[in-house]
């Protein structure tokens, strides 16, 4: 059993970060990407890592570094499930997978445990990059003992157990719910966009409830952390037996984490073969009438195609537009909030019309749909390129289809900021509809040129395309740099001098567009591959 | 004039691997051509050349006396492709993938009407037509890229192991589409591993082995008597 279970395990880790392909492959431009991929998760950590560095550091300033083991745990256990939730559906239930090793003479509880494993190697490393910068921080200012670092090393074991228990139960059950749901990514696109905007605006929020209280910033770190206490019980047990040393505390905790997982873990097992099958049944409707067909011109045809696959996938959909949602957000909470007027107060003019204008900017230049709108192809690329249809044709129906969806975001967003716009300048009202008009233009082709410099078509999960792909990183990485080349002389120049940049730079990132739109057009799709 | 022409094909993938060795063959108008080879022997990589899925550094190839190279819209236009895999827009109904190809093909509405209608009964799966894609099985897939490859009335149709997921009843009908077609004057250029399909479907065949053509021609001046898997199995054991 266990020589299986290792078997199915290599299996399924051969295929984490492309380890596989990067070993084995003889293509290289195949490695190349796979190292790329590698070298992009590897700077994800390096920054998580050092966020929750720096993150510590300051705990330890402002003297709450005795929170930092509770703190960490929750932030860590929140990681993990939220990494973890759609795998219920996506690996532990997966079910081409399933009927992929079905035949062979394996039991289901090895594919189940192999499963949990995969699942477990990933949230230990996740653990590691966040958890243990902060950690070691947290136990060098209290000179902890050795007892500290042997108990954050059984943390970082155990820890991810309770967070894959809870995100697992849910995630099974959300999945289900969504099963027998007819408009399966109409319910999930609005689930994704509450939990983000949700986040967003108590983000948003919560700074400004206490302003006043910053100078006792570890006081109110330290309450805080013993009122979520409260609730995330486990949180306690680990800083009373990390900080305090109680072995009581390390039998609770160590309960807590494992009992669940176990639990999980055997109804898991027990159910697998019924669950795979209700997790990924397909409701069955009527056949719908055939309704009259509509002639539509080439481009047309493209374009509703292009939008139908769109708003097909809440992942694509969410992931690609999120900076969208992102501008009508900032557009409503700014003028609510006391950034503006604490900006006043600092004596560097009225500078309103430039924040709100490259506040837009950032949301405008994040993402757009075009930066994976080639990769999310896929296996379907085959039928674009055997069609006579231009190449031209095929970049403007990714283009205007991206250009629909932002379209009421940038007309909502504008009106809100031009109505609470209050400078009196009518130049801060071109600023703040032009940064944006812009950037719409600019990231919408500089997306797709992306895409087209960095196709993933190869994929078999669309995260891998909207989440994961090269295309997709270079674009928010260059779109930022270019932004802050954007903004900041904006900020930093006096006088007329950073309306004549503002303008300068504006033309020409449209001039950069328009090139951008013509190598792009003279793209051979056949080379894309 | 030959519907499809290639002229001294060769393909190299990247990596270097030469997938088709100065390949040459000629398509008529009426021609039913079985193109018969091995797992891996390039049949698949000719197929790809041909619809312009993938590009090519030597050789031509003309459709209809047009160059793919040079006017590859034009070419694909009178053509039709039905892979062995048929990976269609699973978030688009059969009937709005229907119309997505008829609109791409510029085909006009009664046309277009007539044929899915025509076809989609033939292949029983006209009631289905209203339900998305990600909710049929293979040989469904399969009917469906067959009759939106018939949409447009190709002059050259392309499949790649048609046979492969399509039940008896479809497969007869495939069969007497395909001769319905070779009757109007188009011509179909089909892979397969079924010897005993070539053999009474076929007029022409060509036998590939590692990209590289060593038999073609007329069915019978090729077995002269002899059944076709001898033939194969003859040609491809003395060819090194």
């Amino acid at each position: 059993m266990l020589n299986r279970i290792w078997l199915i395990t290599k299996l399924e880790i051969c295929n984490l970060f492309g380890i596989n392909q990067l070993r084995h492959s003889n293509d290289k431009k195949e490695k190349s990407k796979t190292f790329g991929f590698f070298f992009a998760y590897l700077i994800l950590y390096i920054v998580f890592g050092f966020y929750s560095f720096m993150y510590a550091t300051i705990m330890c300033d402002v003297g709450a570094a005795s929170s930092i083991p509770s703190m960490f745990t929750l932030i860590g256990f929140v990681l993990v499930v939220f990494t973890t939730i759609l795998k219920a559906g996506n690996v532990l239930f997966n079910l081409k997978s399933y009927e992929r090793l079905a035949p062979l003479p394996v039991r289901p509880i090895e594919i189940v445990i192999s499963r949990f494993i995969n699942i477990y190697i990933t949230s230990v490393i996740s653990a590691l990059v966040f958890y243990l910068p902060a950690m070691i921080i947290g136990g060098i200012n209290l000179s902890a003992g050795i007892g500290y670092y042997g108990m954050l090393l059984l943390q970082v074991i155990l820890m991810p157990l309770l967070a894959i228990a809870v995100s697992i139960l849910f995630g099974t059950l959300l999945t289900l719910i969504v099963s027998k749901i007819p408009h399966k990514n109409v319910f999930r696109t609005i689930l994704m966009v509450v939990f983000l905007v949700g986040v967003l605006v108590l983000s948003f929020i919560m700074p400004n409830e206490t302003p006043e209280e910053i100078e006792g910033l570890g006081t109110m770190i330290i309450q805080a952390t013993d009122s979520i206490n409260k609730y995330f019980i486990v949180g306690k047990f680990v800083q009373n037996s990390m900080v305090d040393g109680s072995l009581l505390d390390l039998l609770y905790c160590i309960l807590i984490e494992v009992v669940p997982f176990a639990v999980v873990a055997f109804f898991a097992s027990w159910k697998f073969v019924p669950l795979c099958q209700n997790l990924n049944a397909t409701r069955k409707t009527k056949a719908k009438e055939i309704k009259e067909t509509n002639v539509s011109s080439t481009l047309f045809a493209l374009v509703k195609r292009d939008i139908k696959r769109l708003l097909s996938s809440s992942l694509y959909l969410v992931n690609s537009c999120f900076g969208y949602i992102l501008s009508v957000i900032f557009a409503i909470v700014i003028p609510f909030t006391n950034i503006l007027p604490n900006l006043d107060s600092m004596g560097v003019g009225d500078l309103s019309g430039r924040v709100i204008a490259f506040a837009m900017g950032f949301a405008i230049f994040l993402n757009s749909p075009t930066s994976c709108s080639i990769s999310i192809e896929g296996k379907n690329w085959w039928i674009l390129k055997s069609l006579p249809v231009k190449t031209k044709d095929v970049m403007n129906s990714k283009i205007i289809t991206n250009l629909i969806v932002v379209l009421p975001f940038f007309l909502i967003s504008t009106i809100i900021n031009c109505v609470f716009l209050k400078t009196g300048n009518w130049l801060d009202y071109v600023f703040v509809v032009l940064v944006p008009f812009v950037g719409v233009f600019f990231s919408a082709v500089f997306g797709l040129w992306m895409n087209l410099k960095y196709p993933y078509l190869n994929w078999t999960n669309e995260a891998e395309a909207c989440k994961q792909s090269k295309s997709v990183g270079f674009m928010m990485l260059f779109s930022m740099l270019i932004l802050a080349a954007y903004a900041i002389p904006c900020f930093a120049l006096k006088g007329p001098f950073n309306t004549i940049y503002l303008f300068s730079f504006s033309l020409a990132l449209i001039i950069c567009t328009i090139l951008m739109y013509k190598k792009i057009c003279n793209t051979n799709i056949q080379n894309i591959d | 004039m030959s519907v499809l022409q290639i002229k001294n094909l060769t393909k190299t993938y990247p990596g270097g691997k030469v997938a088709v060795k100065d390949l040459s063959l000629d398509i008529e108008p009426g021609d039913i051509y079985g193109f018969i080879g091995h797992n891996g022997a390039g049949k698949t990589t000719v197929i790809k050349c041909v619809t312009g899925i993938i590009g090519f550094e030597k050789g031509e190839i003309y459709i209809d006396g047009i160059s793919i190279k040079e006017d590859s819209q034009k070419t694909k236009s009178i053509i039709a492709y039905i892979p062995d895999n048929p990976d269609l827009y699973d978030y688009l109904t059969g009937i709005q993938y229907l119309n997505f190809i008829a609109d791409v093909f510029e085909v006009d509405k009664e046309t277009r009407n007539n044929r899915i209608e025509k076809y989609g009964k033939l292949f029983e799966i006209y009631g289905d037509l209203g339900s998305l894609i990600s909710s049929y099985s293979h040989g469904m897939k399969q009917k469906l890229a067959i009759i939106s490859a018939l949409i447009h009335q190709p002059k050259l149709l392309i499949l790649d192991e048609p046979f492969v997921g399509l039940d008896p009843v479809a497969t007869i009908k495939l069969k007497e589409i395909m001769h319905e077609l070779c009757s109007m004057g188009s011509a179909i250029f089909f892979s397969t591993h079924v010897l005993d399909v070539a053999e009474k479907l076929c007029n022409k065949i060509a036998i590939i082995k590692k990209g590289e053509l060593i038999a073609s021609g007329k069915i019978e001046e090729l077995t002269e008597g002899k059944s076709l898997e001898d033939v194969f199995m003859e040609v491809v054991t003395n060819v090194k």
